[in-house]
C-alpha cells in the first residue's frame, strides 16, 4: 500500500465523524439494550447494565423458531439457486443451441424485474399452488435467479475449452464435466454469490410477510416486525433487544469473515 | 394407588386415540408477549385441559389490522383459520367477501340463545348486520380517559374529580401543562393517539359526544362532513393550538409509554391497557368516562370471534364450542382481569372472583359502565378503505394542510367514492 | 455430425429448462397476469372479474394519492441517491487512503449493509421518536423543544430518506473501493512526481476512470429506491396521510389491505414500465462495460 497517500488531517476528522454518525445508531440500539428500561433514553454512565430485556424479548417471541425458518429459507433458496443457476448458465456458456439468444434475454428481464415487485401476482399464483403459508412459496420466486446465471454464465466462460473437451474425450458425461471441471474453477464466484444471496434472503421482508401466516413459517424478520407492532404501548429497550437478537447470527459472521464478505459483495456487483 | 394411575392413563389413552383429531387454529391481534397474549394461550391450553378432543392453537397476528389482513390472505389462499379475534367493523368486508359464517348458524339451544342475549347490547351493534348476528363478542372495549392523580395535585386541581365536560376537559388540561426554563413543553396536558390504523375510533368519540354520527346503519353511506364531525375536529385542533396537546402525529403506541412517564397529564386510549398501566404507573392513577359535549359517549371497539366459512366442518363446530367457553360468564370475567378488556356479559359480573376483583380495582368498572352511552364503531362495506380515507383527511386537517372544513369535505367525498358501488 | 447438433439441442433446452420453467412462472407470467388483470375489474363475491378496458387506469390518473406516492418516489430517489453516492465515494475514497484505523472506519461505514432492513426501521424508530429519540435529545441540548420528527408530514419523507442513505451509503462505497483499488499504481505515482494537486488528479483522472461505476451505482440506487418498503411497513405505514408513501408501499396496501386487486394491477404496470425504463437506460449506457455476449 505503498501508493496509498496519506489524508490531510482535516479529511482524517471528516472520515472519523462520519464513522461516527454511522454507529451511533446502533451503539443507541445496544445502549436501550443493555440497560433496565428507565435508562433506554437517559445517559447516565452509572446505569446499571442488564440482560433482563434480552430474557424478555427471547420470552415473548419464539426466536428459535424464527430462525430455524429464517435458516431453512435461506438454505433452500440458496441449493435451489445454485443447482438451477449453475444448469443454466454451463447451457448458455458452452452449449450451442437455437434459441439460446432469446431465452438468455428473457432470463436477463429478471434482472430489473425481480420478484419483489410482482407480489401481487405471485401471492396468486402460491394461493393456485397450495403453496402459501409455507418455505417453499417463500423461496421459489427467487430460485432461479437471472442474477446468478450470469455471473456463473461469466465465470464458466473463463474454463479453457481445451479442459473441457479433454474431459469429454475420457468419455465423461456432461454433468461430470459441469461437476469436475466447470464448478470447482467458478468456486469463488460461488462463495461470494452465496453470501451475498444468504444476506439478502437473511433480511428480506415484504414477500415473506404476505406469505407466511403461522408461526411456524414465520421467518426472522417478519416476526421482529410483529414484534414492534405494540397496540398496549412500545417498551424500547425490549423491541432494541430482540432487534439485536434478530442480526446477532448475520453480524457476528460479518464481524468474523469481515474481508471474505467485502470481497464477495465487491465481486458479485462488479463482474 | 398403581391402579388408579394405569385406569388414568388408560383412559388418556383412550380419549387422545378416539378424538385427538381436531385442531382449530385461532389468530389474534395483538403482537408478543404482554398481559393479552399471556391471556389467551392460558386459556388455550384451559380449554383443552377440559376439552382433550379439541387443541386451540393460537396465533398472534399482529395488531388490528395485522390480524385482519393475516385471515384474509389464509382465507383466500384456501386456507382459513377456523376461528379468529378481528375487529368487529370489518363485518361487512368480510360478508361481502364471504369469508364468514354467521354465528347465527351454530346458534341453536335455549342455553345458547340465553348466552346471546346476556350479552351487553353495545358489544353486539357491530355483529348485527340484517336479522343475523355475524360474530361473536369477546376482546372489547371502550376509549377511556386516563389521567395521573399526582400531577392533577401538583396542577390544582382535584385529583378526585376527572373533567366531565369537554370544557372542563380543556381547561385541566391547559393546567396541566408544565414547561422547563427554555420554554420547552416537559409535560403536556392531554394525549389522544393520532395514527392511524386506529385514530378513528378516539376521535369517533368526540363526535358521539358532540351528538354525531358518522355511518349508516346498513355500512353505505357516511356522514364525514356533518357539523358535529366538524365540532369534534375543531376541537381537538384548539387542543393542540392552546399547546395543551402536541402536534403532529402521535402513534397509538407511544401515548400510553408517554403518559407512564409522566410526559401527559391525561390520555384518551383503550381500556384494554388498564391491567398494563395500572401495573407499571408509579403515580396514582385515575380512570374516568369520557368527558361529554352535549352528551356523554364513546364507540365500542375492540375483536369479536369471527367463524370462516370455508374451515372444515368439524373445525368450526370446535371452533364454536371454544368460542362459547370464552364467553361464559366465568371465562370472560377471567379474561377482563387479566387484560382490562371489558367482560361482554352481564353475569361476568356476578361471578364471586370479579366481584373481589372490581372491589380491588374499581376503575375497572369505568368502561362497562360507559357502554349505556357507547354507539357501534365506524363499520362501512369497503371498511379498510373509507377507514384510511377519513383518517387521511382528518390527518391533513390535525397538521394543518387543509382547513378541518375542507379536510372532511374530502373524506365525505373519497367515501362517496369507495361506497358507490353498493348503492 | 447432425447427431451432435440435435443433441446439443436437446441438452442446451433440458438445462435451462429449470431456471426457465422457474422464471416463467414467477417473473414472465406475473408480468402478462397485470396487464390482464389491470384490464378488468376486481373479482367481487359472486361476481367474475370482466373486462373495463383502461378504467383501472383513469382512476389512476385521477387518483391523487398515486399522485402523491408517485412524487414521494421521486423526492425519495432524489433525496438519497445523491447524497448516497457522494457518501459512497467520500467513504471510499478514505477507506482507500492511509488513514489511521482504516478497518474500523470501513467497518462502521458497511455494517448498516448487513442489517436487515426491518432492524434499522426498529432502531430508527426509537432514535426518531420524539422526547426519548436519541435525535430530540441531541437537538434539546441546543435547546430545541420535542420535534415530531415522524408525525409532521413536512420532515417524515427526509427522515426516511437520511435513514436510508445510512442503509445504503456503505453498500455503495465497496463498489467505488474495488474501482479505486484497480486504477493502476503507476498513474498515481506519475501524478504525483508532476507535482499535480490531488485534487486535480481526482477531477481528471480518478473520476472519469470509475465512470462506469458510478453509473452502475447510479441504476443500482434508483431500481432500489423502487423497490424498497420494508422500513415504510416498520415506521409510518405511509402516513401521515400518504406524506411518506411509496409506489409499492400502495401496491401493498391496495392488494393486501383493499383486496383492490386491479387496481393494484394497475399500480403494478406503472411500476413495471418505470423499471423497464431504467433497465433500457442500463443496457444503452452500460452495455459497453458489461459485454453480455
Amino acid at each position: 500500500m505503498s501508493r496509498a497517500r496519506k489524508p490531510l488531517v482535516l479529511e482524517e476528522l471528516g472520515a472519523w465523524l462520519l464513522g461516527l454518525l454511522w454507529v451511533i445508531p446502533l451503539l443507541f440500539a445496544v445502549w436501550a439494550a443493555v440497560h433496565p428500561p428507565e435508562f433506554a433514553a437517559r445517559f447516565d454512565p452509572t446505569a446499571p447494565l442488564t440482560l433482563d430485556n434480552f430474557a424478555m424479548a427471547w420470552e415473548r417471541a419464539p426466536f428459535p423458531r424464527y430462525f430455524l425458518n429464517t435458516f431453512l429459507l435461506v438454505t433452500l433458496i440458496l441449493a435451489g439457486q445454485f443447482i438451477v443457476c449453475t444448469l443454466a448458465a454451463y447451457a448458455f456458456a458452452r452449449v450451442r443451441f437455437p434459441g439460446a439468444d432469446i431465452v438468455f434475454a428473457l432470463v436477463l428481464i429478471q434482472l430489473m424485474i425481480t420478484p419483489d415487485v410482482l407480489i401481487v401476482e405471485n401471492y396468486r399464483s402460491m394461493a393456485k399452488l397450495g403453496l402459501l403459508d409455507t418455505i417453499t412459496g417463500m423461496g421459489l420466486p427467487y430460485v432461479a435467479s437471472a442474477f446468478g446465471v450470469f455471473l456463473l454464465r461469466q465465470a464458466f466462460k473463463q474454463v479453457p475449452r481445451e479442459l473441457d473437451d479433454a474431459a469429454q474425450i475420457e468419455g465423461a458425461s456432461t454433468l461430470g464435466i459441469l461437476w469436475r471441471v466447470y464448478v470447482p474453477v467458478a468456486r469463488p464466484i460461488y462463495v461470494a454469490y452465496g453470501l451475498v444471496s444468504v444476506s439478502f434472503h437473511w433480511n428480506n421482508f415484504l414477500w415473506p410477510l404476505i406469505v407466511t401466516n403461522s408461526v411456524e413459517k414465520r421467518p426472522l424478520t417478519v416476526g421482529l416486525a410483529l414484534f414492534g407492532a405494540a397496540e398496549t404501548g412500545v417498551d424500547w429497550s425490549t423491541i432494541c433487544a430482540a432487534t439485536l437478537i434478530s442480526v446477532a447470527p448475520l453480524l457476528i459472521a460479518f464481524l468474523l469473515f469481515q474481508r471474505q464478505f467485502v470481497q464477495s459483495f465487491i465481486r458479485v456487483g462488479i463482474k | 394407588m398403581l391402579r388408579k394411575l394405569l385406569m388414568t392413563a388408560v383412559a388418556t389413552c383412550f380419549a387422545s386415540g378416539v378424538a385427538s383429531a381436531v385442531e382449530v387454529t385461532m389468530y389474534y391481534p395483538v403482537s408478543a408477549g404482554g398481559p393479552i397474549a399471556q391471556a389467551y394461550e392460558s386459556l388455550a391450553a384451559d380449554f383443552t385441559k377440559a376439552n382433550p378432543s379439541i387443541t386451540i392453537k393460537p396465533v398472534f397476528a399482529g395488531n388490528q389490522v395485522d390480524a385482519l389482513v393475516k385471515a384474509q390472505t389464509a382465507a383466500r389462499g384456501g386456507n382459513p383459520p377456523a376461528m379468529a379475534i378481528i375487529d368487529s367493523t370489518n363485518v361487512f368486508t368480510l360478508m361481502e367477501d364471504d369469508m364468514i359464517q354467521p354465528i347465527s348458524d351454530f346458534v341453536k339451544t335455549e342455553d345458547e340463545k340465553k348466552m346471546l342475549a346476556d350479552i351487553y347490547p353495545a358489544f353486539l351493534a357491530n355483529s348485527v348486520v340484517g336479522d343475523k348476528v355475524w360474530s361473536l363478542p369477546f376482546q372489547r372495549s371502550t376509549v377511556i380517559m386516563y389521567y395521573n392523580k399526582d400531577a392533577f395535585r401538583e396542577a390544582g386541581l382535584d385529583p378526585e374529580k376527572a373533567p366531565a365536560t369537554w370544557a372542563e376537559m380543556a381547561a385541566a388540561a391547559q393546567k396541566l401543562v408544565k414547561k422547563d426554563a427554555q420554554g420547552n413543553t416537559v409535560r403536556y396536558g392531554i394525549e389522544i393517539p393520532s395514527s392511524q390504523p386506529d385514530f378513528y375510533w378516539p376521535f369517533q368519540a368526540m363526535v358521539t359526544e358532540a351528538g354525531g354520527t358518522m355511518m349508516s346503519a346498513d355500512g353505505k353511506k357516511t356522514s364525514f362532513d356533518s357539523p358535529e364531525m366538524n365540532k369534534s375536529l375543531n376541537y381537538w385542533l384548539s387542543l393542540i393550538k392552546s399547546g395543551a396537546m402536541p402536534s403532529g402525529i402521535t402513534a397509538w403506541a407511544t401515548v400510553p409509554t408517554n403518559f407512564l412517564a409522566g410526559k401527559t397529564g391525561m390520555m384518551w386510549h383503550t381500556t384494554g391497557n388498564l391491567v398494563r398501566v395500572n401495573k407499571e404507573a408509579k403515580f396514582p392513577v385515575g380512570v374516568a368516562m369520557l368527558p361529554a359535549d352535549v352528551k356523554r359517549g364513546t364507540p365500542v371497539g375492540g375483536g369479536n370471534i369471527f367463524i370462516f366459512k370455508g374451515a372444515p366442518a368439524a373445525e368450526k363446530e370446535a371452533a364454536w364450542q371454544f368460542a362459547k367457553w370464552l364467553v361464559s360468564p366465568e371465562r370472560s370475567a377471567e379474561f377482563s382481569a387479566k387484560t382490562g378488556y371489558v367482560a361482554v356479559r352481564k353475569a361476568a359480573y356476578d361471578v364471586p372472583a370479579m366481584k373481589k376483583y372490581v372491589a380491588e380495582v374499581p376503575s375497572a368498572l369505568v368502561a362497562r359502565d360507559q357502554l349505556q352511552y357507547a354507539v357501534k364503531a365506524l363499520s362501512t362495506y369497503d371498511n379498510a378503505r373509507v377507514h384510511k380515507a377519513l383518517m387521511d383527511s382528518l390527518q391533513a386537517g390535525l397538521n394543518g394542510q387543509m382547513p378541518p372544513d375542507a379536510a372532511l369535505k374530502k373524506a365525505q367525498a373519497d367515501a362517496t367514492q369507495i361506497l358507490k358501488r353498493f348503492q | 455430425m447432425i447427431g451432435t447438433r440435435s443433441r446439443h439441442w436437446v441438452e442446451g433446452w433440458l438445462l435451462v429448462l429449470p431456471a426457465l420453467v422457474l422464471l416463467v412462472a414467477f417473473t414472465h407470467w406475473p408480468v402478462i397476469a397485470s396487464l390482464i388483470d389491470s384490464l378488468n375489474s376486481t373479482p367481487r363475491r359472486g361476481a367474475a372479474p370482466n373486462f373495463v378496458g383502461l378504467e383501472n387506469y383513469q382512476r389512476l390518473v385521477a387518483d391523487p394519492v398515486f399522485a402523491k406516492v408517485m412524487w414521494n418516489n421521486a423526492v425519495f430517489a432524489f433525496g438519497t441517491i445523491p447524497t448516497s453516492v457522494v457518501l459512497a465515494l467520500l467513504m471510499a475514497v478514505w477507506v482507500n487512503s492511509a488513514i489511521r484505523g482504516r478497518a474500523a472506519l470501513r467497518l462502521a461505514y458497511f455494517t448498516p449493509t448487513i442489517l436487515p432492513m426491518i432492524a434499522a426501521a426498529n432502531i430508527w424508530l426509537f432514535f426518531y421518536t420524539p422526547d426519548y429519540g436519541l435525535l430530540d435529545q441531541i437537538t434539546g441540548l441546543f435547546g430545541f423543544g420535542r420535534t415530531n420528527w415522524l408525525g409532521n408530514p413536512d420532515t417524515v419523507l427526509w427522515c426516511i430518506v437520511v435513514m436510508t442513505v445510512w442503509k445504503e451509503a456503505g453498500f455503495f462505497m465497496i463498489f467505488y473501493l474495488a474501482a479505486l483499488q484497480a486504477i493502476p499504481p503507476d498513474l498515481t505515482e506519475a501524478a504525483s512526481l508532476d507535482g499535480t494537486s490531488r485534487w486535480y488528479f481526482f477531477r481528471r483522472v480518478t473520476l472519469p476512470l470509475i465512470m462506469p461505476t458510478t453509473l452502475f451505482v447510479l441504476v443500482n440506487a434508483v431500481i432500489n429506491s423502487f423497490k424498497l418498503v420494508d422500513h415504510i411497513v416498520v415506521m409510518t405505514k405511509g402516513g401521515p396521510d400518504n406524506a411518506s408513501s411509496l409506489i409499492l408501499y400502495y401496491i401493498y396496501e391496495t392488494a393486501f389491505s383493499f383486496w383492490d386487486t386491479a387496481y393494484a394491477s394497475a399500480l403494478t404496470m406503472v411500476l413495471l414500465v418505470v423499471l423497464a425504463l431504467l433497465a433500457l437506460v442500463q443496457f444503452g449506457v452500460l452495455e459497453r462495460r458489461i459485454h453480455y455476449r
